[in-house]
């Protein structure tokens, strides 16, 4: 109990801090449709919670989806141009496409191909958030260690063995440096992706919420929508490091406690 | 004493000189500067003002108006409300929005009479009212307004995927099962030009018909300054007169700002709008008139569909300087 | 192992090795010595097939090779005894003999409490043993070390000497061994190769005529001291 308390005290406090700053600067204004008080927040998201979670449901499916296609597609690509150096070099700067294309023109195609709602929105995602996965797991693939690599090749190591049981391995620490990364954009790509193509409704997800509560000068659920999708990228984030926490927490020295 | 005579003709020239440098409006050097911001592209639903401007109306009502385009994210009431901007384009029913929360914004000129919005579908589709494009299967592209949330209410269930319109008729005619909303003057014509099969279908038939490009200001502006807030309305009235008879110089200027919509979009749309913009009530009360009465309709229609309380008053939305 | 007129010579025009013939027989325990950059490393790589010479022949009569490196090189993601059976597994042995002849080599070398145990919970002197034991584990025919226990301190590093030369008396393997120190080396090895500074030729090929049993006061006889004092001269006559 008190190692929880002595890890949570910081973040609560400046999470406190953050709500007073807030809340004084809301009631100031005195302008509810551009910064509404942290207590306006907090009473729609009340009131409105069946919907804001029902929303929250719905961008989780998309954002999840497109994360899961990242970091597995990110990772064979990875794998597949750490190959040859014709093939990275080929193909690598293509890779960057995706970390630059603006989503705002890509997603009206995105609909026309695969119609709107959640393959749009879960492709969004994924375009938001691959590159990463591929720039990291490159990165660990090439960063080896030599003697190991001439150590596997002594021992007469398949190309299979190597790749399994040395490259992925000793990449796994910057593997999860890109999927970390990858799970914030992810949240991301799903909400623009809603805003743009997402499909409106019972169903509809948090991107939609938000547009919509927009247009009805609705700012307090604007931010509560936004809070919620916050909570959501956090949420993704703090399994990844759990993950990585018991991958790589025997080993390696970014687990450790220093 | 002849001296100071010379001296101050002089000093007038030179004052008046200067101040006349302006060749866009020719406003004396004391005209009032505002910003008259719009929530679209310069296209013929803003015709009026930009005839105001190009040929001295708002000059000679002592206004040097500056036509800002729209730009992403703020609502227009949202940039009245706060002061960035004088005067600003909106809505009705985004009027009536406004109030509810708490934003003292109020409407003086009302540019359509009749909603211009529509919806446009594939001609090959064979629907025969906006009712079968919410009860049939397909794909429309739409901004979450009010107007939406009446459609939806009055066609629930509804069947068909709504989704985002960010503008542009691009994916309306890549796919047949695709419709979208429209200013009845302006895409349908620009998707007959591109070689489509558009049908379009008014909204206001549907029952919701609130007034469009109305001319909003700050509450304050018409209590503390009402010769201004006249002023702009009665350049309004005088420019879109000037717009309705002779629109072909002031079309070559917006399409030049807009060249995305080509000249003769332009001028079949400025002819398209005019019996929405002009009818027997404008001609005896002047155009860009507005009634209690419509303003009351839309207000107990936003109350109904759950957008505002009933506490906004639809009396206090709108003057008629 | 016969090794031809070898010649090497890198990317960058560096002649490495020029000319160098040598020849060693089964069983014999060879030190390596000669300055930095001379080219030692690289013979032991060619030797191991790690690097392929430019010119010359290298002729390694049937056997495992097994190789031990300046620094332990562990998988820091696997425990000691994964670590340690990791050639039995790369040449497909099954999962319980692997372990077993593991766990052997790795009590040979006095590490049998820590088989739990991950690399980063071990010292450089436990690593470096685990190296060991990983290279044993294969029951090599030649055993190739690259100054393996230069990184630690004066104890460590002569506590892991007696155990290589204990290693040795047991399993009789061919053993050559690269290092810097001239007192390491003989109290490793039966014979010493001097080498000279690049490209490297053979400066001396000195016997080294003390008893096979060597326990840790052998260090301080008379015979030990004129060893390394015959090796240091050879160091310095080929320019180190």
């Amino acid at each position: 109990m008190q190692t929880f308390l002595a890890v949570f005290w910081p973040p609560v406090l400046v999470l406190i801090a953050a709500i007073i700053i807030l809340h004084i600067w809301a009631s100031a204004l005195d302008e509810p449709f551009l910064l509404p008080t942290p207590r306006a927040i907090v009473r729609i998201a009340i009131n409105r919670r069946d919907d804001l979670l029902s929303a929250l449901w719905t961008t989780t499916e998309a954002a999840l989806i497109g994360f899961f296609c990242s970091a597995a597609g990110g990772i064979a690509a990875g794998v597949a141009l750490s190959a040859s150096s014709l093939v990275r070099r080929a193909f690598y700067p293509y890779t960057v496409f995706f970390q630059t294309v603006p989503i705002i023109a890509v997603a009206p195609l995105l609909m026309i191909w695969c119609g709107p709602g959640l393959p749009a929105v879960a492709l969004c995602a994924f375009i938001v958030s691959v590159f990463p996965v591929i720039a990291g797991t490159l990165t660990g693939l090439l960063s080896t260690d030599p003697a190991l690599e001439d150590l596997f090749r002594l021992y007469g190591a398949s190309r299979w063995a190597k790749m399994w049981k040395l490259r992925l391995p000793s990449a796994l620490p910057s593997i999860f440096t890109g999927l970390r990364v990858a799970a914030g954009l992810a949240v991301i790509g799903t909400v623009v992706g809603e805003f743009l193509v997402g499909v409106y409704g019972p169903r509809e997800g948090l991107g939609v919420r938000i547009v919509s509560a927009k247009k009805q000068g609705r700012t307090d659920e604007v931010f509560a929508a936004v809070l919620v999708a916050s909570l959501l990228g956090l949420a993704m984030f703090a399994v990844i490091n759990l993950a990585a926490k018991l991958l790589l927490g025997r080993w390696h020295a970014s687990e450790q406690d220093h | 004493m002849l001296r100071k005579a010379v001296l101050f003709a002089i000093g007038c020239c030179v004052f008046l000189a200067l101040g006349g440098n302006n060749p866009a409006s020719s406003a004396p050097a004391d005209a009032t500067a505002v910003t008259l911001t719009l929530d679209w592209k310069p296209e013929p639903e803003f015709g009026g003002f930009y005839a105001a401007s190009q040929n001295g109306e708002f000059a000679r009502h002592g206004l040097n108006v500056t036509i800002a385009p729209a730009g992403e994210g703020a609502d227009p009431w949202q940039l009245v409300a706060t002061g960035k901007t004088e005067f600003a384009t909106s809505t009705a029913d985004q009027v009536l929005i406004a109030r509810g929360q708490k934003a003292d914004v109020v409407a003086i000129f009302a540019v359509y009479q009749t909603f211009p919005q529509g919806i446009m579908v594939h001609k090959a589709r064979g629907f025969k009212s906006i009712a079968d494009v919410f009860t049939h299967d397909g794909v429309l592209l739409a901004e979450d307004n009010s107007w939406l949330h009446f459609l939806e209410n009055k066609f629930s269930p509804v069947k068909v995927q709504i989704t985002g319109y960010s503008g542009g008729i691009a994916e309306f005619l890549a796919k047949s099962d695709y419709s979208q909303q429209c200013f009845v003057t302006s895409e349908p014509i620009l998707a007959k030009h591109q070689g489509g099969d558009p049908q379009t279908f008014l909204i206001a038939d549907e029952g919701f018909n609130p007034y469009t490009t109305v001319v909003i200001c700050k509450g304050d502006l018409w209590r503390s300054n009402p010769d201004e807030v006249k002023a702009m309305a009665a350049a309004c009235r005088e420019g879109w007169r000037d717009y309705l008879d002779h629109p072909d110089a002031v079309n070559a200027t917006m399409h030049g700002l807009n060249p995305d919509m080509d000249l003769q979009t332009f001028g079949e749309a400025a002819a398209a709008q005019k019996p929405l913009i002009e009818t027997p009530e404008t001609k005896s009360a002047g155009l860009g008139c507005m009634n209690l009465q419509r303003w009351k309709d839309i207000a107990a229609q936003l109350v109904n569909l759950n957008v505002i309380d009933s506490s906004v008053d639809p009396g206090q939305c709108f003057v008629n300087p | 192992m016969q090794i031809a007129n070898l010649h090497k010579v890198f990317d960058n025009d560096v002649v490495a090795i020029e000319n160098l013939s040598l020849e060693i027989n089964p069983g014999e325990f060879v030190a390596i010595l000669g300055p930095s950059g001379c080219g030692k490393s690289t013979l032991l790589r060619i030797i191991a097939g790690l690097e392929k010479p430019t010119g010359g022949t290298v002729q390694i009569g049937q056997g495992k090779i097994a190789y031990v490196f300046q620094d332990s090189h562990l998988l820091p993601w696997r425990n000691v005894l994964r670590n340690a059976a990791l050639p039995l597994e790369l040449a497909g042995v099954e999962r319980t003999d692997r372990i077993a002849a593991a766990r052997e080599a790795l009590s040979q070398v006095g590490l049998a409490d820590a088989v739990q145990r991950y690399p980063a919970q071990l010292s450089g002197g436990m690593k470096m043993r685990v190296s060991m034991a990983r290279a044993m584990v294969t029951h090599p025919d030649f055993l190739l070390l690259d100054e393996p226990f230069a990184a630690l301190d004066e104890i460590n590093r002569q506590k892991l000497d007696e155990q290589l030369r204990r290693l040795w008396l047991l399993h009789r393997m061919t053993v050559i061994f690269v290092t810097h120190s001239t007192a390491e080396a003989t109290f490793l090895a039966d014979r010493a190769i001097v080498l000279s500074t690049r490209p490297a030729r053979i400066v001396a090929d000195l016997p080294i005529d003390l008893p096979p049993d060597r326990p840790a006061v052998i260090r301080s006889s008379p015979a030990f001291a004129t060893t390394t004092q015959k090796i240091y001269d050879a160091l310095e006559r080929g320019g180190a």
